[in-house]
């Protein structure tokens, strides 16, 4: 009652818009669901991204996350002051960071340790430490405040006992407290790609004791640096490594060669990229629809718009009708994607949160955000209505007035006439989808978009899944990686040989080092290889096995980038090894690699250039997996092995952590993606249903049943998905092609894939979207009213 | 005449559309029996009920009280279904507005209807009934208005109804296309011995039927019964 009272207080024009509204519910929400899914995942996907950027600068300037480190051997505490002398510096302090092995109970693997000190008496001013539980380190004990994962891989509790050898010496630490701090975000053990807190830890022990067990009383071993806001810092780089170069220094580097740091940005980058291409995606397939069923209404209403015109109505009130009418749809869409974009936001940013371990939470999208999307949904809204009613509103009145002539279907002449096997339905269906192709390829192109953006949103995740195969199985080919405590002679290989299980064995040679071209520098490791590896393999742009150029440099394609080095370009080199030589080298082969920016020599050759004789750092093992176990206990016993890990454990924390983090985007993505799907297919459906009511009714008086009918209308609509799915499959695939390109970053090198499965999935929803609303129109056909279906004129 | 004659018996037939302040008593308690074989023309002003009743009788609308029996079957007991098998073996129905399918031909459209049908004519032998032998292979929209018409009477009939309904069939139409349509269903009404309901607004089409029945008010008013028919030719419009 009290809606129609509202509608007499309407204009006739307003009146028939909430009337349209209401008729065309189906049309109206599934439309909406579209655009609803456009701005909800536009707000949540830049809503997370902007929350996580907050949320990380808040975390680095509350607990002090250091501008610049600068390892050294050795350096007496009084440099400190010296380099808080330099300028550009604004704040400096020494400490000493070590590596030990932790034994712990039911890991037959050695866990690394990276020991770090805490002043004993003032409290720390970089780098500071979020204590989560306990206390600090009382002085001079042998207390140490754990990192958080760590803790909560091997379930470690305050009070609890850790035994660790350091520097040779077996001692039982005891847990004090447990704690995140900003620099280790992402704790990467040296040589490894990805975080693993089950093998390597991080630790915080007091300066005293920490000095005592590793003979470093009065000394530090790495500086680290807050600079002045505007220093130049590759100068003030340069200055502490001139001051510490006698001291063993290693070079210093900037935050932006920090790994936690470097790998927590792009990852950033990865989410920020996929979460800038999805959602203008999801909002373009939803204009695409918008204008599909705005242009059939339009279409349809041809003669009531020839009439309003008759009457002298201007065509702008029309189109403005028209705006309104899409308005609303995108007004229900732009709240609804709000709302549920910022609960899913806040959700999703917690969800990081916790990943990342920030001990704060910040979830605040920003006004301009949600501006945006309503914005960008408006748009595609005007867009897709303008498009939409710009034909039939040049039409003069008489012309859209004139009698509803059956559709003419002349046209395509005797199409199909003769194929005799053909029962009238199938005739209907195939002259239907012939004489009206351009609605016909624009149902099934909306189909295939539909169905491309699935793919699309998860084909960054099979892109990873693959990267991280290909560096596992062709690159890493090796079970176990072993590196010694100090360089050893290569007759250590033959001892490792003869190990029980050990199958085969590579040597390789390390050397951190700084790599410079130009202006452009690098701190990045060499690694010498030996010819013909089996173990650990260099793959050319093909994936076959190459060898490292016999002298000079190889370079990854992605340090190559970096450094905008060319084949033959001289780049220096100041090994920080040995007897620490500056020398040019040049750069003689580029290979593609998946992951990170390495940089090989050949073995030989290496050794030469260090000129420490025969030495070698480590070596890659193959093994016998029954007997994997067994040798683990027997390396971790040996007194020059450093460091122990294998690939299967890497791996699977390479996997964990992308799935963590890919992946929760991408299920989102997904998500979103296959409700559009299903909103697109869904009013495909419902509006060739809407335009076709009178014909169905005639066919139901003729006494066809409504599976007889069915067949007619769905057959059409599964010709059409049918038609759709190999078109979206390819659409897919171009534009996994293009988030693919976006994805690769410097430090990983991301492969095009899409799986089967992907496919698959997609193609899947796809059907069943088609299945539903099939069922949900026949539903309606059963129930049409064919007295008022043929009272309505064509 | 005797039971099984009786093509349709109506009892008290009601129909309201709607309720409350919008309710409107479209058919208010008909009585009637149509014979099997008869021609009947319904007259009547606009709103009187007709096409209501002629709906009802071919099993596209339901009645709100009331029975109708068709050869002693009540249709308002019939499930949807049952309708359905209804319409496709026993009805045929010709509209004012022609309803044929843009996307077939003439032959096609009838033989949308042969196909499902048990014994039906030929779709060229129906076409050939209603004058249209020549123009089978074209689209409705390349046939005029009374051509249209005479195809949806040749898809009406194709399958051999026992029941014809017509809605005001030549409403559309001049006077002269308009007897060449009343001609056509004449003649396969004759031929093949159909039982023909007719809503028309021509007082003039009166005499081609049986009995004439007066509709006002939703009720019948008036019944004239003619002493024969006749024949198209001497109709005058
Ligand atoms: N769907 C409906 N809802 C409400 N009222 C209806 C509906 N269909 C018909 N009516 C009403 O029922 C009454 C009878 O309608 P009907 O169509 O049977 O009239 P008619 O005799 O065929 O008129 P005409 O000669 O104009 O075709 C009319 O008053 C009409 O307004
Ligand atoms: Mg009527």
């Amino acid at each position: 009652m009290r809606v129609s009272r509202l509608i007499t207080l309407l204009t006739p024009l307003d009146r028939k818009l909430v009337r349209d509204l209401g008729r065309m519910w189906g049309q109206v929400l599934a439309v909406s669901l579209v655009i609803g899914c456009g701005v909800a995942i536009y707000v949540m996907m830049h809503g997370t991204l902007a929350s996580l950027q907050d949320t990380l600068t808040a975390y680095y300037n509350r607990y002090a996350m250091a501008d610049a480190w600068a390892p050294a051997r050795r350096a007496p505490l009084q440099v400190v002051d010296h380099l808080g002398e330099i300028q550009g510096v604004r704040l400096v302090e020494g400490r000493i960071s070590v590596a030990g092995i932790l034994d712990m109970p039911d890991e037959a693997e050695p866990v690394r340790a990276k020991v770090i000190s805490i002043p004993d008496i003032r409290s720390m001013r970089i780098n500071r430490l979020y204590l989560k539980k306990g206390r600090l380190p009382e002085r001079g004990t042998e207390e140490v405040v754990i990192a958080d994962d760590f803790a909560e891989a091997y379930d470690l509790q305050i009070g609890d006992r850790i035994s660790a050898t350091l520097y040779g010496v077996k001692r039982s630490l005891k847990v004090s407290g447990v704690a995140l701090a900003p620099e280790f975000i992402y704790a990467i053990a040296p040589g490894e790609m990805i975080p693993d807190a089950r093998r390597y830890a991080i630790m915080w022990m007091g300066y005293s004791a920490l000095a005592h067990a590793y003979d470093m009383d009065g000394a530090f071993n790495e500086a680290v640096f807050l600079l002045e806001r505007g220093a130049s810092v590759p100068d003030v780089l340069d200055q502490i490594d001139l001051q510490l170069d006698r001291y063993g220094g290693v070079g210093a580097y900037h935050r932006e060669d920090q790994l936690s740091d470097e790998f927590l940005q792009s990852e950033l980058t990865q989410l920020r990229t996929l979460g800038g291409l999805l959602p203008p995606i999801f909002l373009g397939v939803a204009a695409f629809l918008l204008n599909m069923v705005v242009t059939r209404i339009v279409e349809q209403e041809r003669e009531q718009i020839g009439l309003i015109k008759a009457f002298g109505y201007r065509p702008s009130t029309i189109v403005w009708h028209y705006l309104r009418f899409a308005g609303m749809i995108v007004l229900i869409g732009v709240l609804g994607g709000w709302y549920v974009g910022y609960r899913m936001g806040g959700g999703l940013a917690a969800i990081y949160q916790d990943f990342y371990k920030f001990p704060i939470l910040l979830f605040d999208p920003g006004q301009s955000i949600y501006i945006r999307a309503g914005l960008f949904a408006l748009i595609a809204g005007v867009l897709g209505v303008v498009l939409a009613v710009r034909k039939t509103i040049s039409l003069r009145p008489a012309v859209a007035m004139a009698p509803p002539a059956p559709t003419d279907y002349s046209k395509i002449g005797h199409f199909a006439s003769h194929a005799r096997w053909m029962d009238q339905g199938l005739r209907l269906i195939v002259r239907h989808i012939a004489r009206w192709p351009g609605r016909s390829a624009l149902t099934c192109l909306g189909v295939s978009m539909g169905m491309a953006i699935m793919i699309g949103a998860q084909s960054g995740k099979d892109a990873i899944d693959r990267m991280i195969d290909m560096q596992f199985e062709l690159v890493s080919r090796e079970d176990i990686t072993v590196a010694f405590t100090e360089k050893q002679d290569p007759v250590i290989l033959n001892e490792l040989m003869a190990m029980d299980g050990v199958v085969r064995v590579e040597p390789f040679l390390a050397s951190s080092a700084t790599i410079r071209l130009g202006y452009r520098e690098r701190h990045q490791g060499i690694t010498g290889v030996v010819q013909e590896a089996d173990l650990n393999v260099l793959i050319d742009q093909f994936d076959h096995a190459v060898n490292p150029a016999p002298r000079g440099l190889t370079l990854s394609e992605s340090l190559a980038g970096a450094l905008q080095a060319n084949l033959g370009d001289y780049v220096t080199v100041d090994f920080r090894d040995g007897l620490r030589r500056t020398i040019d080298m040049p750069v003689l082969k580029i290979v593609p690699t998946y992951l990170g920016t390495p940089a090989y020599m050949d073995l030989g050759a290496m050794m030469d250039v260090l000129q420490e004789g025969k030495r070698v750092s480590g070596a890659y093992l193959m093994v016998d997996a029954n007997k994997q176990d067994q040798l683990y206990s027997k390396l971790k016993e040996m007194p020059t092995v450093a460091a122990v890990s294998t690939k299967a454990s890497a791996r699977r924390s390479m996997t964990k952590s992308m799935d963590e983090t890919m992946g929760t985007m991408t299920f989102f993505n997904t998500l979103f993606a296959s409700l559009i799907a299903v909103g697109v297919v869904f009013s495909g459906a419902r509006i060739s249903f809407y335009e076709r009511r009178r014909e169905i009714a005639s066919l139901r008086v003729l006494g066809f049943t409504v599976a007889e009918v069915n067949v007619v209308l769905l057959g059409e609509l599964a010709l059409l998905t049918f038609l759709a799915l190999p078109l979206g499959a390819f659409l897919g695939y171009q534009l996994a092609l293009y988030i693919h390109a976006n994805l690769s970053s410097e430090l990983f090198r991301v492969p095009t894939m899409v799986e089967h499965d992907t496919f698959a999935f997609a193609a899947t929803v796809i059907v069943i979207a088609s299945v539903l609303s099939a069922a949900v129109i026949a539903r309606q056909v059963a129930k049409l009213n064919l007295v008022e279906a043929l009272k309505t004129r064509e | 005449m005797q039971q099984e004659h009786i093509c349709f018996e109506v009892k008290g037939l009601t129909k309201v559309y709607g309720h409350g302040s919008a309710e409107v008593r479209a058919l208010r308690g008909v009585d009637a029996r149509i014979y099997d074989g008869e021609i009947i023309v319904l007259l009547g002003p606009s709103g009187s009920g007709k096409s209501t009743l002629l709906n009802i009788l071919g099993g596209l609308d339901s009645a709100t009280d009331g029975h109708v029996l068709y050869h002693g079957q009540d249709l308002t007991t019939m499930s949807e279904k049952e309708l359905t098998s209804y319409r496709r073996n026993n009805i045929g129905f010709v509209f004012q507005n022609y309803n044929l399918m843009p996307g077939l031909t003439a032959e096609e459209n009838v033989a949308l209807v042969t196909e499902i049908a048990a014994n039906p004519l030929s779709a060229p032998e129906a076409l050939d009934m209603v004058g249209l032998g020549d123009r089978i292979r074209h689209f409705p929209s390349e046939l005029s208005g009374g051509e249209q018409q005479r195809v949806a009477i040749a898809r009406a009939i194709a399958k051999r109804p026992s029941v014809l309904f017509c809605d005001e069939p030549t409403g559309a139409l001049d006077s002269k296309t308009s007897l060449k349509v009343l001609n056509a269903l004449n003649t396969v009404v004759e031929e093949l011995g159909t039982t023909m309901l007719m809503v028309t607004h021509h007082r003039g089409i009166a005499p081609m039927a049986d009995r004439v029945l007066n509709f006002r008010d939703g009720t019948i008013e008036k019944e004239v019964v003619n002493e024969a028919r006749v024949q198209p030719e001497d109709i005058h419009l």
